[in-house]
């Protein structure tokens, strides 16, 4: 007996959630995160398919198949396998499912998690520590928050992968995570404005170069209508004074 | 000519092709050739879930790229074009389509009768006869997976010359 008679306990759940931190483990070309999605949904298959082997070495074959998704929301693949196994769905739609699912979950994690979440936490960590905190204390801060955000999105993409099944797709189609990737891309300009600004202060103010701060703010005003004009330029310089704004702050420290 | 990207791309609309081409190329809309997502209502919802709303995607069987390919190559705006595998590219290719186009190879990966040319690359036998009647009807086949990646030509990967 197997599939959809089967109740699944909660310890079950959270085992196979719990493996999905580990869903890299084994990645490779061939089959990139593959081996990672079996042996996290291998708890769920296990208490579907008990009794009978030769469905759950089908299955566990099935889920080591070629896949890649963001890291994170792979937990939400996870718990639809799951649950397209309990609902005894026929295997050429699992596979179907399969393809189809590695797509948006990389392009919704890579541009919520990677695009958005990631900077900010970084920005956060260095504004803080720029502003006054120890070094020690600005890691932590950017360790919590950025945990905060990736543990959450782990237990809301397993939780609606396994309610939502095979309709993960409208599910994922206008999700919280996606209009948020959306509304913190000015909380990230607004974060890197503001990290820029106390960079260009301290380099201002240890600087031996006769540079006022008025003088400075006006190179702004100017760059940043450059940049609002040609954005893809603009980016570009946005990005190479970020990082040599830094570089000019250590080697003012350094020449004192 | 505002279709600017043809991509063969097992994975289809996917982080690379939506974030890495898609934004770098300012992408408004995708043309999916593909039979059987053409009439998979679920399958599109799943595929398309990952692009913004305000871009475009049109699920179309090869067939039919054929025959509205000049209607999907004058919309306002920039689109790209992808197929899932090297077969459906060379139909295109072969109906002529292709003539002033280089076409993107971005990833096929491994199977058990695929053979390793790149990271990112795997090729059947079957597979390097559709790139090599591809490169012939086209203005070239190259391969790459992002925009900052490195261009490798067609004739790196398989022996072109027949």
């Amino acid at each position: 007996m197997g599939g959809a008679h089967v109740r699944l306990l909660r310890s079950d759940h959270l085992a196979a959630w719990s493996r999905t931190f580990a869903i890299q483990g084994s990645w490779n070309y061939s089959t990139m995160v593959g081996a990672g999605i079996a042996y996290a949904v291998l708890p769920l298959l296990r208490r579907i398919h008990a009794g009978d082997p030769v469905r759950l070495r089908e299955s566990v074959e099935r889920s080591m198949r070629p896949f890649n998704g963001h890291p994170y929301l792979c937990a939400m693949a996870v718990a639809a396998l799951g649950r397209l196994e309990q609902d005894e769905v026929d295997p050429q739609t699992i596979e179907k499912f399969r393809t189809a699912l590695r797509g948006p979950l990389g392009t919704v994690g890579d541009r919520a998690v990677w695009g958005q979440w990631r900077p900010i936490c970084v920005l956060v960590g260095t504004l803080s520590f720029l502003l006054g905190a120890s070094a020690g204390w600005s890691a932590v801060a950017f360790l919590v928050l950025y945990n905060a955000g990736h543990v959450a999105v782990r237990v809301w993409a397993y939780v609606k992968g396994w309610q939502a099944g095979l309709e993960v797709g409208r599910l994922l189609k206008g999700a919280w995570l996606e209009r948020w990737a959306e509304r913190l891309w000015p909380v990230n300009i607004l974060l890197t404005g503001g990290v820029a600004l106390v960079l260009a202060d301290v380099v201002v103010s240890q600087s031996t170069v006769p540079l006022a701060s008025v003088a400075l703010l006006g190179m702004g005003a100017i760059g940043a209508l450059l940049a609002f004009r040609f954005p893809r330029q603009g980016g570009r310089a946005a990005a190479f004074l970020l990082v040599i704004a830094p570089l000019l702050w250590l080697l003012g420290g350094l020449t004192g | 000519m505002t279709l600017i990207l043809f991509r063969i791309d097992e994975r289809l609309l996917h982080g690379q092709v939506i974030v890495g081409w898609g934004m770098r190329l300012g992408i408004d809309y995708y043309v999916v050739v593909d039979d059987d997502l053409s009439t998979s209502d679920w399958e599109q919802d799943i595929y398309s879930a990952g692009l913004a709303d305000r871009t475009e995607v049109d699920f179309v069987s090869v067939a039919d790229a054929v025959e509205r390919f000049q209607e999907m190559d004058s919309r306002d705006g920039r689109g790209a074009l992808l197929t899932r595998g090297t077969a459906e590219m060379r139909s295109l290719a072969e109906a002529g389509l292709l003539s002033d186009r280089r076409v993107n190879l971005g990833g096929l990966h491994g199977t058990d009768c695929r053979r390793r040319v790149l990271t990112y690359v795997h090729l059947s036998p079957a597979d390097e006869q559709d790139l090599k009647a591809i490169h012939l009807k086209s203005n070239g086949v190259t391969a790459r997976d992002l925009p900052v990646g490195r261009e490798v030509g067609l004739e790196d990967l398989v022996d072109v010359v027949e």
